[in-house]
Parts: structure tokens; sequence; C-alpha cells
């Protein structure tokens, strides 16, 4: 494990932040970290690179308890690094402030230059070198920032929104840069992001934030509903209002006077367009919504529909390339009845 | 009368009058000596109180502003009993020398600098020591950072002091005993010749005075103006 979180709290002024009875982190991996604006996704990534120090709880780095008083902190920490969501430029120029992290590590200068060229080349800003850092516009910044993390070289790269306020042609070769880190130098990687597509795309694991909680209910299509038998016998899920769900009988033991929880398996779920079965066998029963936002990621292709509530459907390629949905489409989601599973 | 004086004085100026020459090389001797040893301990020391949290800071600064109004008189009596004869370091013979001056020239602007050197580093965004430790610096080399990124203002500060100890009095006098051609300041000069009655050397050494201050702020505001990022 690269990291290992053990009731971990971290409190500003009273007010718990962040609160994370267990979390961990594998090496090797790339993790998003997503969550609304004061979810708590910075803090945790200021705790991950030990720039701050939790209220309690326990972090373990690489199986080693981090202990802040000690010298050996800026040994662990040289094995870590963070770029912020706004990244700050040293006075002097971009080669100076990638060179930094070297120097302090007081590589000779030969591999200094070796190192600052490469970074540099990686995320193109190689012909910026001599210019002055602080008059960098906001993406040539977070590039250079890019640049002066991977320069180092680390076990764990974090990054802190690594694609806001930058264009959406350089945001694909900030997604690049990092998965290439990734897969070449075996760097873990952590990045908060408010992008469902960037997550989705790059990312071997999604942890979402809310109210400095893990939330496992929006990562796995997973939903707090009412259940109900009508007069004329049958049965319903009711996920809002106007989002009711019929299905076949609910399995013993199932209780219709409190909250349920269920959830919907992505993959076993299908799409049909209103009025015609095109696709889809249309025998089962189905919820209407619109199509929301289409990505690719490694499981296949994801279709995210509003139905009053969020619902991820996945999609093989071949399914997607014959159906063709499209943002903003009115559309069924079909609901076979292998693919509700119940909360025990 | 004054413009008599004023005329004289004048004259004295232009001529680099070699009495007058003598008092500014002793004032500027001794003021950038204690200007410089008071840099080398007040600067630290603001960064090291500005960048670390720890118990009593808030009586450390309350303690620093307080010693900010501290009289001249009262350095120049404390740090008398020190030296004098019968002091502790009596037997140092530093009574009436320009150690002696600069000691108590030095006790007055170490809190000058250690506070203004402490709202320069105060001004100095967060995130650069951040970047600085994340990027593997140690809490030394965070300093380092830190004090490059808010150098207009430390040199404010600096300035600031040395504008404090040349125009200063009670403690060249006090300590110094304005000896001719040894302790003789600008300042204790010019007190000496308003007793004597004589204002053509004391209208002179007032206009380097004035000189040397007009400078000091010109350079203070060129670095205020840094620090403010303004177009100077």
């Amino acid at each position: 494990m690269m990291f290992e979180l053990h009731n971990l709290t971290r409190q500003y002024g009273g007010n718990t932040v962040l609160s994370l009875p267990r979390l961990s982190f594998s090496a090797r991996k790339i993790y998003a970290l997503r969550g609304a604006n004061g979810a708590g996704k910075s803090t945790l990534l200021n705790l991950l690179a030990l720039l701050d120090r939790p209220s309690a709880g326990t972090i373990r780095f690489r199986g080693e308890p981090v202990v802040y008083e000690s010298a050996a902190l800026t040994r662990m920490r040289r094995r870590i690094v963070l770029v912020d969501q706004n990244p700050i430029m040293f006075t002097g120029t971009v080669w100076s402030n990638v060179e930094y992290g070297l120097k302090v590590r007081k590589l000779s200068a030969k591999q200094r230059e070796l190192r600052v060229t490469g970074a540099l080349e990686r995320v193109d800003m190689r012909a910026f070198a001599t210019a002055d850092a602080r008059t960098l516009s906001g993406g040539e910044g977070k590039r250079v920032a890019l640049a002066r993390a991977l320069a180092l070289d680390p076990e764990v790269l974090l990054c802190d929104e690594p694609t806001a306020n930058v264009d959406r042609e350089h945001q694909e070769a900030m997604l690049k840069i990092l998965v290439h880190a990734n897969e070449l130098n075996h760097t873990t990687i952590i990045f908060a992001t408010h992008d469902i597509s960037h997550s989705n795309r790059i990312a071997h694991e999604t942890v979402v934030l809310q109210h400095g909680r893990v939330n496992t209910d929006r990562q796995l299509n997973w939903y707090g509903v009412h259940l109900r038998k009508t007069e004329g016998g049958s049965h319903q899920i009711v996920f809002a209002e106007n989002a009711v769900l019929e299905t076949g009988p609910f399995p013993a033991g199932i209780s219709y006077t409190r909250g349920q929880r269920v959830h919907l398996s992505p993959h076993l779920l299908s799409l049909q367009r209103p009025g015609w079965a095109e696709y889809g066998n249309g025998k089962h029963p189905n919820l209407p919504g619109t199509i929301t936002g289409i990505q690719a990621d490694k499981a296949g292709i994801r279709v995210v529909v509003d139905v009053a509530v969020s619902i991820d459907v996945l999609l093989s390629s071949q399914e997607y390339e014959s159906f063709r949905p499209s943002v903003g489409e009115r559309i069924l989601v079909e609901v076979p009845p292998d693919a509700v599973i119940f909360d025990p | 009368m004054i413009l008599d004086s004023l005329h004289s004085a004048f004259l004295l100026l232009v001529s680099w009058d070699a009495e007058m020459i003598e008092i500014v090389a002793v004032s500027l001797r001794v003021s950038c000596a204690s200007t410089l040893v008071a840099a080398l301990v007040g600067v630290p020391s603001g960064v090291v109180i500005a960048l670390n949290r720890f118990p009593g800071k808030r009586l450390c600064l309350t303690v620093l502003n307080t010693l900010l109004a501290l009289p001249t008189v009262v350095i120049g009596l404390l740090v008398y009993s020190f030296i004098s004869r019968r002091g502790v370091f009596g037997p140092l013979e530093l009574l009436y020398t320009q150690k002696a001056i600069i000691i108590g020239q030095v006790i007055l602007i170490i809190p000058v600098v250690t506070t203004l050197t402490i709202a320069a580093i105060s001004r100095i965004d967060r995130r650069y020591r951040r970047t600085a430790l994340t990027l593997g610096a140690t809490s030394v080399q965070m300093g380092w950072v830190i004090l490059k990124e808010a150098r207009f203002g430390v040199m404010a500060a600096v300035i600031a002091a040395f504008g404090r100890v040349i125009a200063e009095v009670g403690i060249s006098m006090m300590l110094g005993g304005n000896a001719k051609g040894f302790t003789r300041t600008m300042t204790t000069a010019m007190a000496l010749e308003y007793d004597k009655g004589e204002f053509v050397l004391a209208i002179a050494l007032g206009a380097i005075l004035l000189t040397f201050a007009f400078s000091i702020n010109l350079m203070f505001h060129f670095l205020q103006g840094r620090i403010r990022g303004d177009d100077v």
C-alpha cells in the first residue's frame, strides 16, 4: 500500500472538514478524487503531501507511520509531490523553477540539466525555459508546475484540479502526461477533479468525497429508495417523485415501511428510444430520462442518464456504435430484474 | 543672521571642510556598523518568528512592537549601566567609544528590523512555503526561498533601521561622549554647535542629514513600490 489512512480527521476551528475511518491507496495506480467544492479533496491532498497534519488518526506511507516532528519527514516528503490548483512560481526563470527541487536534492549540474530538459519537453514548454516564470499564463504556469514535479520523478504525484483553467487541447495533454508518468515511471497518481469524464477515462479507481466523507453511493449506482406495492398488486421502486420503476416481486425480508438501498448494475442496464424498440428487447421495466453525459472509460462507454437521479449505463463499443446515443436525447433506461440488487 | 549662517554653511559644504567630513564619516561608520549587526540578528529572527508557530508568539510580537517605541535615552542609560567603569563590562573599556554607540544603536534597531521583516515575510503568499516544502526543501531552505521572495520588504526594513540610527542623538551622546574626531556624529555635533550658539556647522550638517534622510526615503518608497508591484 502506498498510503493507509486510519481514523483520520481534520478539523479547522472546531469544524470537521475531513473524516475518514479507513482509506487506502495502492501503489502504481491512478486515483481520482471527486466531489463538490468543500468536499475535502484539497484537505486530503494536503494531508497526503505531508504538508498538513491530521487533527486525529494516522497516515502510513509505504507501511511506515508518518511522524511529523521527525527529521525523517523531509525524507518522506521528497518522495511525494503536490501540484497545486493555482500553482505559484518562484521569482526567476522557468528553468530555475523546474530545477529547484533537484537543487535541494543536491543533484549534479549534468543530472539537473537532463531532468529539467526532459520535464519541460514532456509538458511542451521547452521553448519557455528562459522566460520569466511569473509572466506565464495560468495554463502555462500549470504545465511548468507539472514539469517541476515530474522532474523529481516522485513515487506519488498529487494534483489538485490539474485541468482546471486549462484549454481543452492542453487538458488532453495534461491527462496524457499523467497516464504516461503512471505507465512509464509507475508513479502513483492521485488527482482531484470535478470532471467525471477525466476521472472515468484515466483513473483506475475513483474516491468520491462528500462533506469530508467517502461517498460510496455515487460510485456504484447506489440509491436510497422507497418500495411500495400498488392496489393492483404491482411492485414499485420509487427513486424520486417522478422516477418510479415497476418491477417484479421483491425478495423476501425486504421492508416496505422504511427506506431501502438498491444498486443498479451499470453493465446490465440498457437503453431504448421512446416509441420504438430498435435496441433492447423492450420487455423490461424502464425509467424515462435525458442523457447528460457520455464518456469512454476502461470498462466501455459510460452513458449518464438523468431520470431524476443520475444513472450510469455501461455499453460495449458495439452497442454504442449501433445505438449512437447523444447528449440531450430523451431515452428510456431498461432495467432487467437481475440488474437490481437490494442492500441486505 | 539666519541668511548669513545659511550662506556660510553653503560655503562650508562646497569647501569639503575637513572637520565636517570627519563628523560625517564617523556617523556613517557607526550607523552602517550598527545596521549591519542589527540586520544579521534581526532578519533571521524575523524569518524564524514569522514562519513558525510557537507558544508565546503573540506576546513576543507585542514585546517587539513595544520596543519600537523605546526612547534612546533609556537604551543609553541601560547600556551605560553595563559598560561604565563599575558595570559588568567595565573592564572592556567600551564607554565613550564608537563600539559603545554601535551597541546602543543595535539594541535600538533590532526591533525595527525584526518587526518589519516579520511584516514583509507575513505578506508573502503561503503557497511559496507549501511549494518549497513539497518540492523537497528543508525548513532552512524553505526560509531562504521566502526571504528571497520578500527581499524588497526586508531591504526596506534595513533601510528604515539605518534611517533611525543616522538621525538618533541620545545614544550617541550618552555612550559616545561627543569626543571630537572620535565619537562626534552629525547629530551630536549639531547639538553641541547649537549649545555654543554657532549655527554654521549645525546647518551644514543638518543639510547633509536631510539629504541622507531624503535619499533613504526615496529608496524606501522605491522598494515599497516594488513590493506592491507598482511600475516605478
